[in-house]
């Protein structure tokens, strides 16, 4: 492999006009990402118009500060408040919150950073040789194949999504079906407008995610003013021993790896592997009743592996133009503004911008950990501020911002829409996470379904021949299938399907 | 009856809700009939978008046309929709509307009408006031406190869009 571009983008990163605004990302990333019900998701879409004027290796780098903050503002929520900002940290506040109870917030939170950068380094490196590999593989992909891996990604996230598949799937559609609005790229025609001149280009990501990840949450919390709002704990000094290190050091180690290794797989990698690194931990345990009782290697596990996986999530957005989550699809949203297409033309075609992404993220990773620790008592004081204030200020965010976009406030009217949206699809169990990945993907989608179609002149038999295709279609189906099929068997043989460690977790409420 | 129902019925609900904070707080689930409409719902925007897809034309599948792939994506809703209603028995995750989510119909219009505003008197004035109405009438903060920190915010927000990012967006000054 060739290291000069990788060398020479660190060359890019580092100017410190660059490093400064990674910094500045972290600390807005972070701000914002502790915000009740913010998880990262939302945060990156609400601040995305703070980067519209930049230069693309700015934004990007800003981005990545973005991304690693709020990401980390869900694991302080985690433990001080016992509010995840999303299903990753969930397993996080099993321990991390008794630990604050017991006055170790310090050194959950210190070992939570730590952990986390551990995980994410593990992981860029890991990212940094096996990219450049996926994405040349993916070069000979042809349109029945990336119809068929579209399909699947779009499935994946369903259906590991939190929540009921079938509502999933609806969201997933509706998704689809929205991005279909504007002027078909085929014929020309106007589909869907309803006669708006507005929606002739159709419908932007970047407010349908501001709406329905950001301004949904804020509104559902509208719901909750009348209830008391949680204490944060103190957090004391106290920072992770030598003994807490040795403690925490065979977690983070297999954590990293795992997390590296499921956050590849479409779908709610990051989830998944903190859950499994949290099972495993408590299995070898020696002494596993301290889990969920304060046990430092229930928060640093756990913690490495959904840093991992959350960096490693990366890869099929790089390589293959697919995001495998709603951060993702985000992402992927942010990086099309700045004019990159990611996907497997990136490495050769444009392998400054390529490499300067990957390594503005092991930048934003360390600006992380360094920051984190001595901002720690900041943090905590913004969760004193009480919710009945925040909100009105990050409504005003979402509002501007959304001006932003196209400078129109039809954008801002659409963000009301999908606010209103979201808060319904929140309130009857319908995850909006789906719905935002579909339509990312949807033209895709759409766009490689026809030209399938119409290689194979409609005879769909040829699929036959395209050995890749017929495979991802063939897991595609097993996706489907295979929980229906599950599902019958445990009912036939009356076990329970829930293990310990997942049925602790759906005891934690994610906000 | 379920477990949380129970409990409602044995302390009073406004007793048991201040104890609570909003970490530990779960909504009322709702029943079979929330689950059907949703179904409905789906099922309703799958046939409106398939009607339109077959003004589209749905075109064969040797020659798609513009509304080949929404119309495949409508018969999905219809189906989705209809296998809800068949199962909405068996869901639990739907949350009951309560009187709560009045605050967020008011929410939601205030900052539409706020949006209307803006382009024709400016941003700041709608911002100033919208902030004002969901601090103090929808949260219950005092005005002491609304109303310096909504004319500071404001403040710092046309500091970083205006003069900082030169965004475009209509103002007074």
């Amino acid at each position: 492999m060739d290291f000069a571009p990788v060398i020479e983008g660190f060359g890019v990163v580092l100017q410190p006009q660059n490093f400064l605004f990674c910094l500045l990302g972290v600390i807005v990333g972070m701000t914002i990402g502790v915000l009740p019900g913010l998880g990262p998701a939302a945060t990156i879409a609400i601040l995305l118009p703070l980067t519209y004027t930049m230069e693309p290796v700015t934004a990007i780098i800003m981005l990545a500060g973005i991304f690693y903050g709020a990401i980390y503002g869900g694991t302080v929520t985690a433990v001080l408040l016992k509010l995840p900002g999303e299903t990753s940290s969930a397993i996080t506040a099993l321990d991390g919150y008794p630990m604050g109870q017991k006055g170790q917030a310090g050194k959950a939170l210190g070992i939570g950073a730590l952990g986390s950068f551990l995980g994410g380094t593990i992981a860029i490196i890991a990212l940094t040789m096996v990219a450049p590999i996926i994405a040349g593989w993916a070069l000979r992909f042809g349109p029945p194949e990336y119809a068929a891996l579209t399909l699947l990604g779009i499935l994946l996230v369903a259906t590991i999504s939190n929540g009921n598949m079938l509502k999933a799937l609806v969201a997933a559609a509706a998704g689809l079906l929205l991005a279909v609005i504007g002027r078909d790229g085929f014929t020309g025609e106007l589909r869907y407008t309803a006669g708006n001149l507005e929606l002739s280009d159709g419908l932007q990501f970047v407010p349908i995610a501001m709406g329905v990840f950001g301004l949904a949450e804020i509104l559902y919390n509208l719901e909750k003013r009348h209830l008391a709002q949680p204490k944060p704990i103190k957090v004391d000094k106290v920072l992770p021993s030598g003994q807490d290190l040795k403690q925490s050091s065979g977690p983070m180690a297999r954590g990293g790896i795992l997390g590296f290794f499921l956050g590849i797989l479409p779908g709610g990698g990051a989830t998944v592997s903190s859950m499994v690194s949290y099972g495993l931990e408590k299995r070898i345990s020696k002494d596993p009743k301290r889990f969920g009782k304060g046990a430092i290697e229930g928060v640093a596990g756990p913690e490495t592996a959904n840093n991992a996986a959350a960096t490693s999530s990366f890869i099929p957005l790089l390589t293959l133009g697919i995001p495998a989550n709603a951060t993702m699809a985000v992402m992927f949203g942010a990086l099309m503004i700045q004019g990159i297409a990611p996907g497997p033309q990136l490495v050769e075609s444009n392998p400054d911008l390529f490499w300067g992404v990957v390594n503005s993220m092991y930048i934003g990773n360390l600006i992380l950990l360094v920051l984190a620790i001595p901002m720690i008592g900041l943090f905590v004081r913004i969760l004193y501020v009480r919710s009945t204030i925040l909100a009105p200020i990050t409504l005003l965010i979402v509002c501007m911002g959304a001006f932003t976009i196209s400078n129109r406030f039809f954008e801002v009217m659409v963000v009301i829409v999908f606010g209103v949206l979201g808060y319904l699809m929140k309130k009857f169990g319908f995850d909006p996470a789906p719905l935002v990945l579909a339509f990312v993907l949807g033209a895709l989608l759409e766009d490689n379904f026809r030209r399938a179609l119409m290689m194979f002149e409609g005879d769909i038999s040829q699929v036959a021949g395209r050995p890749i295709t017929l495979t991802l279609l063939a897991v595609f189906l097993l996706v489907l299938i295979l929980p229906v099929v599950l599902k019958m068997i445990t009912r036939h043989k009356n076990l329970n399907p829930l293990s310990d460690s997942s049925t602790e977790t759906e005891e934690t409420h994610v906000r | 009856m379920t477990a949380l129902e129970h409990t409602a019925e044995e302390t009073s609900p406004a007793e048991e809700e201040a104890a609570l904070t909003t970490a530990d707080y779960q909504a009322p689930r709702a029943g079979t009939w929330t689950n059907v409409a949703c179904g409905a719902t789906i099922a309703l925007v799958g046939l409106g978008a398939l009607l339109v897809a077959i003004d589209l034309g749905l075109g064969t599948l040797a020659q798609p046309q513009a509304g080949t792939w929404p119309g495949l994506l409508s018969g999905l809703l219809i189906l989705l929709g209809v296998l809800i209603i068949i199962r909405a028995k068996t869901f639990d995750d739907a949350e009951r509307i309560t009187t709560n989510a009045t605050a967020v119909a008011v929410g939601a219009v205030s900052l539409a009408a706020a949006a209307q505003l803006m382009p024709h008197i400016g941003f700041e004035i709608p911002a100033v006031l919208l902030m004002i109405f969901w601090m103090s009438i929808l949260g219950k903060e005092k005005y002491r406190l609304s109303v310096p920190i909504s004319a500071v915010s404001v403040a710092v927000f046309y500091l970083i869009f205006v003069i900082g990012l030169n965004v475009p967006i209509p103002r007074l000054f």
